[in-house]
């Protein structure tokens, strides 16, 4: 996909792409228990590749999602703020260069160019989140796990940066393995927004899939063809057995069916673009849970940041009760796969804590609505209710 | 009688994993009774060159669904002849050259990276 865009911007190409891409690399060694050496020289594998691209650059490592803001979780307006002043000035000094570097110039590296990394995670960090991944008994709840964090991360990288979108290299192959793989673990209702695709649950920060139309043999055959360099990492479930993980199977599934049948991974795809208008509507009714009775103002931030979940502060809350479950607190903000996988964690206290401080927010929130909501201006109202400040 | 064959095979997209983290591997096929073909290759790589886990490479006589294998830069699955047959549609009925390059490609062959803006 990197090749492809830059394909598109270069000078030579007949429809020549109009935006400004950056690249996020994401450092995962620590899930997937590399060793320090084994991540820095997959690093540095990394940054010859980025830096031979051109474009601005970001690294960041999983460990900083125990760093990231309660604010990720919550679905932000259309419009980034704050940062458009610095993207202006960072578009405007990037299409200068463009321009003085002059024809047949373009992938030149850019010293100016934000090409960012905060520092390697502290040692710390690491552990954490070792602890945390350790902590789940199933292969399936650590790839689903490792699946959110990462989104999230991205998500606070775009967001920090003044990015409108986040292009992912998932090809019809996967997004088919993908499909099949959320419907036995009950995600069926964001299957349009997880394998569509454009993505836009989270407001500001569109995530699209170019890719999509693309079968993995396509993408193997472009990359040897021309000669596209490569890195490969191990994930989390490199070399597991076939039966080690629900996502496993499903591939082992797909890519068999695939070798009988052709038209397996192509007629999944085609069942993707019906799911797009269909489940949507299906993810809206019912991401009302029970217990969350009157629409928040937020209604489509508990189906948007799913995997919300959070301990009850209850010593810190005076609201809550003494006897209350902090546990269930968490599992109640959760939609039903993130449930499921939650039954894999046997305790909540390795999460990273801004997803531990969103969930009790809106869980204290769910809870004084019903004392408040005769008070609260509803969007519809044209005057303000009486006994209202 | 088959003379023995040179052929460079290389591994690629998380392949190598299962053979030390070697990608490129220079090997002479020893000469035997019948012609070499792809599945008599896959058969010898197995024994000589893999180090782990023959499940992951090997399903029956073929590659793992998923695995895609390449022989000079073309796709086996559309290589309907075997190696050292007449291919179909050749009217002089020559052989196929013998591959000089074999290629196998994991499934993992996307790099982990997003774009933005």
């Amino acid at each position: 996909m990197l090749w492809q865009v830059l394909e598109g911007l270069s000078r030579d190409s007949a429809k020549r792409l109009r935006f400004v891409p950056g690249v996020v690399y994401a450092d995962e060694g620590a899930a997937c228990g590399q060793s320090p050496e084994d991540r820095a020289k997959t690093l540095a594998e990394a940054k010859l590749v980025l830096q031979t691209v051109g474009f601005p650059w970001h690294v960041v490592a999983l460990e900083e999602v125990f760093s990231l803001p309660p604010s990720v979780l919550r679905c932000s307006a259309r419009e980034p703020v704050g940062t458009e002043g610095a993207y202006k000035a960072a578009v405007d000094s990037f299409l200068q260069q463009q321009h003085a570097l002059g024809e047949g110039q373009q992938s030149q590296p850019c010293p100016q160019h934000p090409q960012t990394r905060a520092g390697p995670p502290t040692a710390g960090q690491t552990e954490a989140l070792s602890r945390l991944f350790n902590s789940v008994k199933t292969l399936t709840a650590k790839e689903e796990l490792l699946q959110t964090l990462r989104t999230h991360l991205i998500l606070h990288v775009a967001r920090t940066h003044g990015y409108s979108k986040v292009m992912m290299g998932d090809s019809c192959t996967r997004l088919a393995i993908k499909l099949m793989t959320s419907l036995a673990l009950g995600r069926g209702a964001f299957l349009a927004w997880d394998t569509g695709f454009s993505d836009e649950r989270h407001g500001d920060v569109v995530v699209v899939r170019p890719m999509r139309e693309h079968t993995l043999k396509e993408v193997a055959f472009y990359n040897r063809l021309f000669a596209v360099p490569s890195i490969f990492t191990p994930a989390v479930d490199t070399k597991a057995p076939e039966k080690a993980s629900i996502h496993r199977l499903m591939e082992a599934f797909i890519l068999r069916l695939q070798a009988q049948f052709p038209s397996t991974v192509s007629t999944v795809y085609s069942s993707s673009l019906l799911a797009d208008s269909a489940t949507a509507f299906g993810a809206q009714t019912s991401s009302q849970l029970p217990q969350t009775q009157p629409p928040v103002a937020e209604a489509e931030a508990p189906t948007a940041s799913c995997c919300c979940t959070g301990m009850g502060g209850a010593r810190q809350c005076c609201r809550m009760e003494e006897d209350q479950d902090p546990r269930a607190h968490v599992i109640e903000q959760l939609c039903y796969g993130c449930r499921v996988n939650m039954k894999d964690l046997p305790s909540l206290d390795p999460l990273p804590p801004y997803i531990l401080a969103e969930a009790q927010l809106r869980s204290q929130r769910a809870e004084a609505e019903p004392q408040i909501q005769e008070y609260l201006l509803e969007d519809h109202e044209d005057e303000a209710r009486p006994g209202e400040s | 009688m088959a003379a023995p064959l040179s052929v460079e095979v290389e591994f690629g997209g998380g392949a190598e994993l299962l053979f030390d983290g070697v990608k490129k591997h220079q090997v002479t096929l020893p000469g035997q009774e019948e012609p070499w073909d792809i599945r008599n290759l896959l058969v010898w790589i197995k024994k000589n060159l893999l180090k782990e886990r023959p499940e992951l490479f090997i399903q029956g006589d073929s590659v793992r669904p998923g695995i895609l294998v390449l022989i000079n830069d073309a796709d086996w699955e559309l290589l309907e002849a075997g190696w050292g047959q007449a291919a179909p549609g050749r009217q002089d009925g020559s052989p196929l050259l013998p591959p000089s390059l074999l290629e196998v490609l994991g499934p993992q062959c996307l790099q982990q990276l997003a774009l933005g803006k």
